[in-house]
């Protein structure tokens, strides 16, 4: 085998990428071969050297893009600054106020017994009255329609307690529409409530958080503080829960303002 | 058809075409902070360190063939990369969340996400090394190493880049130097040096 020949062999075995047939020849230059055996050895250091500079030199052209990103952004927010203030038209509140009203009805029914020691599984029970009015589904083609229609067959699957399918479908509406779906509180406490049906409970209580602390609206808020603390249970921050209950307990128009109390009676 | 596309954007990422790198970091970018901001809770900082460490090792993982085709898109890899750095981080400032399941179970799509490739090269001793025999090398190898090895041209970009007749002496000369700077290794081996 030639000399050219040999080093690309080392040099795809320290980049990992030794395959099929280079393979079996790599291996067999290793067990017969004393000096290649050696030439490896000696150009250890210069591939995962050159592999390292390489890593460096990909880092600083990263460091290049984000300059670019920073100088942009610090124009956006002189001009914005220069920018005498008017009067903000948000063409989209309508949209949202209708989104608001498309009331999240997850009801919780839960079984308590005063004389068992309170857990996660007594209290936790997802039912199926939730009450979803989907905005109408456009075109297949049409951004807009593709991702009702993610989140269309998410509730389903919600509804129909296959929570696992919910998060997956809902993570990927994350995931595609990050925009949106960020300050979508409806799917995040869907997406909330099905990670904890699945134990997934320290996503659960990201998502759940999220809801919580900046929902505008109180439906999707309350429900969200809610499946917070049983998720908080879940964990074992119990001291946690209870401060939040005891909120809840105080605030008598809450959705939970029951549950609440008797959970802390449990508890 | 979306694999066909993903596919030919990560066959772009290994030849390491800087206009497809650019336009990627830049489309993926601004979601990605939205996400992590609004997930993580965390700072504008943080999200972007976070970005460019899953970027890289998204670059690492497709340059060193760990990941060959895609079944969902780059940017629900670079996202699921970027959850097990959160995670990691996460993990690290709160022993509660230690007990977390392997991140590939719970992304929306599920892939499999190699994080390690990053400390492989954390050794700067070797960088050192290397940079040190370039230097002792001089040109035309010191060149020529470093357009291939760091700055990832292909053996084509080299011929323009260098002025050689074609690609097969391009690939000759690199043998050659690669062979001097084992020569040197092995030399400096002797004295203790490495």
């Amino acid at each position: 085998m030639k000399n050219a020949e040999k080093i690309r062999l080392i040099e795809a075995y320290y980049r990992g990428t030794l395959t099929g047939e280079d393979n079996t020849n790599f291996s067999k230059l290793m067990n017969e071969d004393l000096d290649f055996n050696q030439e490896v050895q000696d150009y250890k250091s210069i591939f995962i050297g050159f592999e390292a500079l390489h890593l460096e030199e990909f880092q600083k052209t990263l460091m290049s893009f984000e300059a670019k990103h920073n100088s942009q952004e610090k124009q956006s927010a002189n001009t914005q600054q220069q920018r005498p203030k008017l009067a903000v038209v948000r063409p989209l509140r309508k949209f949202y106020y209708a989104a608001a009203a498309i009331a999240l009805l997850i009801c919780a029914n839960f079984g308590y017994n005063q004389w068992m020691t309170p857990t996660f599984d007594q209290h936790f029970e997802v039912y199926q009255s939730i009450e979803l009015h989907q905005a109408s589904v456009r075109g297949a083609n049409d951004a807009f329609g593709a991702e009702q229609k993610i989140k269309k067959s998410a509730y389903s699957a919600y509804l129909k307690n296959d929570y696992s399918k919910a998060i997956s479908l809902l993570e990927e509406y994350v995931l595609e529409y990050t925009e949106t779906a960020t300050k979508d509180y409806q799917a995040l406490l869907v997406l909330g409530v099905s990670q904890l049906a699945e134990d997934k409970t320290e996503e659960a209580l990201l998502n759940l958080s999220l809801v919580s602390a900046q929902s505008p609206n109180s439906s999707y808020k309350q429900e969200a503080e809610w499946y917070r603390v049983l998720a908080l249970i879940k964990t074992g921050a119990e001291e946690e829960a209870t401060l939040i209950l005891k909120q809840i307990q105080k605030r008598k128009g809450h959705i939970h303002n029951n549950d609440a109390i008797l959970l802390l009676g449990d508890m | 058809m979306l694999e066909k596309k993903e596919n030919q954007v990560l066959e772009a990422i290994k030849r390491g075409d800087p206009k497809v790198l650019e336009r990627l970091y830049d489309e993926i970018r601004q979601p990605f902070l939205v996400w992590a901001v609004q997930f993580y809770q965390c700072e504008d900082e943080d999200a972007i360190e976070i970005y460019q460490k899953a970027y890289t090792i998204l670059y690492m993982n497709v340059r060193n063939e760990k990941l060959t085709n895609l079944t969902s898109s780059v940017k629900t890899y670079l996202f699921s990369i970027g959850k097990n750095l959160f995670r990691e981080k996460f993990r690290n400032k709160h022993n509660r969340l230690v007990n977390l399941e392997d991140v590939s179970n719970t992304n929306a799509v599920k892939v499999e996400v190699d994080t390690d490739v990053l400390n492989e090269y954390e050794d700067t001793h070797q960088k050192e090394i290397v940079r040190y025999l370039l230097d002792e090398i001089g040109d035309p190898c010191k060149t020529l190493l470093n357009l291939m090895f760091i700055k990832g041209y292909s053996a084509d970009s080299v011929v323009r880049e260098m002025g050689y007749s074609d690609e097969r002496v391009v690939r000759k000369r690199k043998s050659l130097c690669l062979k001097k700077l084992r020569e040197m290794v092995t030399e400096k081996k002797d004295t203790k040096f490495l």
